[in-house]
């Protein structure tokens, strides 16, 4: 999988600068918030900025929008959370023509993002990717 | 593309290794946030959003309700890591056709714990 290499690079270079002398190391950045709060209690349109951080917890990241069709400006509350927990050389295959090898990183990335219009919850995206992602080297 | 940026990266972090320092990657170029502004919907053509923002570093499509037509998506990603902190800045701008049509952008800095594998 490639979708978060540039990321995956950075966490590789964490990962391989904090992990010393080759002891196996959980690297991360702090827990994802729980998202029970976004599907039970937040009211799209009632709940308050306010009531998101004590839900949520403290953001990681700010952002903003002016997403189509309505293009109305609107504030983002970024959360993330990253995990490493291993990475490994896998050789080229003996049959390959081109001798290319891989990195694969064991790499877990949440994230999530809250919209707010004023001072009110209007929304939310989360994604994450499926787990190991892989990077070819020459 | 990715394998230069894997290959890069492992390659500073064993030559930092080696020198006793903690190196510092930075992959892509920031976005320009604060730009937007200069962006009209609807008015802005994507050579304005060329000049305003600069070359995307991907693109793709997005769908996002049956409604409406699928836009045109560029991607601007920045991603900085210096041992201890990961920063990341992702900017995704939207297109109607040639025209500017939205945005989404955010950016964060986050702080790495490490714990011993029992």
């Amino acid at each position: 999988m490639t979708a978060h290499t540039p990321l995956a690079a950075a966490a590789l270079l964490l990962y391989l600068s904090t992990a010393s002398a080759g002891e196996p190391m959980d690297v991360h950045t702090r827990p994802m918030p729980s998202m029970e709060p976004l599907t039970h209690e937040l009211v799209r349109g009632q709940s308050t900025r306010a009531d998101v951080k004590r839900l949520l917890g403290t953001k990681t990241g700010n952002g903003g929008s002016a997403l189509p069709p309505d293009g109305i400006a609107r504030d983002v509350w970024f959360y993330q959370a990253v995990a490493i927990k291993g990475y490994a050389a896998v050789p080229a295959a003996p049959n390959q023509l081109h001798g290319e090898g891989y990195i694969s990183v064991d790499m877990t990335q949440q994230i999530l993002l809250v919209f707010f219009k004023g001072d009110l919850y209007d929304g939310f995206m989360w994604y994450s990717n499926a787990g190991t992602v892989e990077g070819k080297t020459h | 593309m990715h394998s230069v940026i894997l290959a890069i990266t492992v390659s500073i972090v064993l030559l930092g290794g080696l020198a006793g320092c903690t190196p510092t990657v930075t992959y892509g170029v920031k976005p320009q946030t604060e730009r937007l502004e200069k962006l009209v919907v609807g008015q802005s053509s994507a050579a304005d959003i060329l000049l305003t923002l600069g070359e995307p570093r991907g693109k793709g499509v997005a769908h996002l309700s049956k409604e409406l037509p699928s836009r045109d998506v560029w991607f601007y990603e920045f991603v900085k890591s210096d041992g201890a902190t990961v920063t990341l800045d992702v900017l995704i701008v939207f297109l109607l056709g040639d025209r500017y049509d939205g945005h989404l952008w955010f950016d964060s800095v986050d702080a790495v714990n490490k714990e011993h594998k029992k």
